[in-house]
C-alpha cells in the first residue's frame, strides 16, 4: 500500500500480464496438441484399415473352404451317378440340415442348369465366391465334376451423390452447332 | 523542489515496487512450467499410444500377408504345406489335415489352419482357416470322379 500527495492510502494492484514467453509456450503447446491428435487419428485409421483387410481375408477363405467342401460333396455325388440337377439337389439339402462347415454366416445358394451347377457364397461383410461346376457322366453311369469358373468378387454400393458431369454427347454436339452457327452470323 | 518523485521504499532500502513485480514473475513462471509439463506429460503419452497403434497395424498387415501367401501355397500342394516358418518377426503355422470323403471316386478333402504368431512373445496376431479338396485321379484344381483311372 502506498500513500499518495493527499495523505490517503492507494492501493497498489500487481496484475500478471502474457509476456512473450507466455506467448510463445503457448504457440508450442498448441502445435503439440494438434500434432497429437493428427498422430492419434492416423494411426487409429491405419489400425482400422488393417482390420478391415484382415476381416476380408478370412472372409475370402472361409468362402473358399466351403466352396472346397461343397466341390467334394458334388464330386461325390456326380460320382455316384447325378446329374447336375441331382448334384444341385444333394447340395441344397446337405446346406438345410447344416451339414456343411463353415455355412454359418454365409448365404449359399445352388443353381441349378443344364448339365452344370452354380454355386453363389456370400459372406456378411460383401465378399462372395461364385463357382460354376460342369458335371459329367460317362457312359458306366458314373461322374465327375470340373470346374469351369471359379470367381472372388465382392458386393459394394456404387456412391453416385457426386457425379459432377454425365458426358453427355448431345450437350457437346449442341454446343459446337451453337459455336458454328454463331461464326456463320 | 525536484521534480521527480522519489521512490518508496520499505525497511532496509530496497525498492518496494521491484520486489512485487519480482516475485510476480516467479509466480507466472512456475505456473507456466507447471502447465508446460502437464502439456507435455500428456503429449507424451499420446505419442507414444499412436506409436503403440502404428506399430499393431503394421505387425497385422503384415500377419495377413503371410498368412495369405501360405494359404495360397496350401491351395497349390496341400500335402507338403505343412510346418513352421519364421519371416520378418512373426512365426507362421500352418497345420494340415486329411479327410478321404470316402466312397467311389471320391478324392480328399485338405482342411488347413494356419496360424501367425509374433516371434517375440508368441501371441497370435492372426488365424486363418481354408479347405482344398484334390480329386481322386489327384488333378490340381480339378475334381475328378472317375475312381482315379486315367482317361
Amino acid at each position: 500500500m502506498s500513500w499518495n500527495g493527499r495523505g490517503s492510502a492507494r492501493r497498489t494492484v500487481t496484475t500478471m500480464r502474457m509476456g512473450p514467453i507466455n506467448i510463445f509456450t503457448l504457440v508450442v503447446v498448441l502445435c503439440l496438441a494438434v500434432m497429437a491428435v493428427l498422430a492419434v487419428t492416423t494411426a487409429q485409421a491405419s489400425w482400422r484399415l488393417a482390420e478391415q483387410q484382415a476381416s476380408f481375408t478370412q472372409d475370402d477363405y472361409a468362402n473358399e473352404a466351403l466352396a472346397q467342401e461343397l466341390l467334394a460333396h458334388a464330386d461325390a455325388a456326380a460320382a455316384g451317378g447325378a446329374d447336375a440337377f441331382g448334384v444341385a439337389e444333394e447340395l441344397t439339402e446337405l446346406l438345410a440340415r447344416g451339414a456343411v462347415s463353415g455355412a454359418d454366416g454365409t448365404a449359399t445358394t445352388v443353381i441349378p442348369d443344364e448339365g452344370q451347377v452354380g454355386l453363389h457364397v456370400e459372406a456378411a461383410s460383401g465378399r462372395c465366391l461364385d463357382v460354376v461346376l460342369a458335371v459329367e457322366t460317362d457312359g458306366d453311369g458314373a461322374g465327375s465334376v470340373r470346374v469351369t469358373s471359379w470367381k472372388a468378387t465382392t458386393l459394394w454400393d456404387e456412391d453416385t451423390g457426386d457425379v459432377l458431369w454425365g458426358g453427355n454427347a448431345d450437350a457437346s454436339t449442341g454446343e459446337a452447332d451453337a459455336a458454328a452457327g454463331g461464326s456463320d452470323e | 523542489m525536484s521534480g521527480v518523485a522519489g521512490v518508496a521504499r520499505g525497511r532496509g532500502g530496497r525498492p518496494r515496487g521491484g520486489g512485487r513485480r519480482g516475485s510476480a514473475f516467479l509466480v507466472e513462471a512456475l505456473v507456466l512450467l507447471a502447465f508446460l509439463v502437464a502439456a507435455l506429460a500428456v503429449f507424451v503419452a499420446l505419442f507414444s499410444a499412436a506409436r503403440t497403434r502404428s506399430t499393431e497395424a503394421a505387425q497385422l498387415t503384415e500377419a495377413v500377408a503371410e498368412a495369405r501367401e501360405a494359404a495360397e501355397r496350401f491351395a497349390a500342394d496341400p500335402a507338403t504345406a505343412g510346418g513352421t516358418a519364421e519371416q520378418e518377426g512373426l512365426t507362421v503355422t500352418v497345420e494340415t489335415a486329411a479327410d478321404d470323403a470316402g466312397g467311389a471316386g471320391a478324392g480328399t478333402l485338405w482342411r488347413a489352419v494356419i496360424t501367425v504368431r509374433s516371434a517375440e512373445d508368441g501371441a497370435e496376431v492372426y488365424r486363418l482357416e481354408t479347405e482344398r479338396y484334390v480329386g481322386g485321379a489327384g488333378g490340381e484344381g480339378v475334381a475328378d470322379g472317375a475312381g482315379g483311372d486315367a482317361s
